[in-house]
């Protein structure tokens, strides 16, 4: 019989939670000038779509 | 229960086509939500289904999973009861849940299909991810030997979340080595 494979998890480092996670893809997406910080960004150099030509 | 069961299912059906019937190809596309800790919960169901039963260390070890691949039984679980999905509102909670059943999918592709070389090459993998994102994986206690597939669930995720922008191709700050890993692994050929 084939060896058991074991479970493969997902498991965050201890004093890690899902915010910090959260913070770092939006930190990613910003990168990229895509999510809500970007967004944010952009309203606070006054640069929203709105105010685009 | 429902709702986050609702949750995986969007989450499911958000993958693309070709994601979600490679995933079928390879009999991974059933999962459960449970309110249970998921060491103790996953040697129940091995042992229940005539397979050997994990030991003390592994399932103490499990345990702190929020969710868990099971290669042998071909399927996702999900602990919903997990502290870390405490007091979240609605959309943080379906950020989260969609997150974590990304990054199981992106295991159980990596799992069957990484090769020996790949495996072997997880610490360099994992040495080309941008800083957060090595942090994440090098903290968190996997062994070496797990390093490749944290690399490609990890980045499938995010791909996921990128998506969801409208953003398909690689992203500036994926290494090219880790993109073709995916690609590869994964199958993401967006």
């Amino acid at each position: 019989m084939e060896p058991m494979k074991l479970p493969a998890g997902y498991r965050l480092p201890k004093g890690t939670t899902m915010a910090d996670v959260r913070r770092l893809d939006q930190e990613l997406l910003a990168s990229e000038g895509l999510g809500a910080q970007a967004r944010k960004a952009k309203e606070d150099r006054g640069e929203s779509p709105s105010k685009k030509k | 229960m429902g709702e986050a069961n609702d949750i995986v299912e969007t989450a499911w059906q958000e993958l693309p086509r070709a994601d979600r019937n490679l995933l079928k190809a390879i009999s991974a596309d059933q999962w459960q939500v449970c309110g249970r800790t998921l060491g103790a919960y996953a040697d129940e169901l091995l042992r229940s289904a005539g397979r050997s039963s994990l030991s003390s260390a592994e399932i103490a070890r499990l345990d702190d999973a929020l969710a868990l691949w099971v290669p042998d039984l071909r399927i996702v679980l999900i602990n919903e009861s997990h502290p870390a999905f405490d007091g979240l509102d609605g959309p943080t909670l379906t950020y989260d849940l969609s997150r974590v059943a990304w990054h199981e999918w992106g295991h159980a592709l990596s799992i069957d299909r990484a090769s020996e070389e790949d495996v072997a090459a997880g610490e360099r993998y994992v040495d080309l991810l941008p800083d957060g994102l090595a942090r994440l994986v090098r903290q968190a206690g996997y062994r070496r030997r797990e390093y490749t597939h944290e690399v490609v669930a990890e980045t499938y995720a995010i791909l996921m979340t990128r998506r969801r922008h409208g953003k398909t191709e690689r992203p500036p700050w994926l290494h090219p080595e880790v993109y073709e890993l995916v690609r590869r692994v994964a199958g993401w050929n967006q």
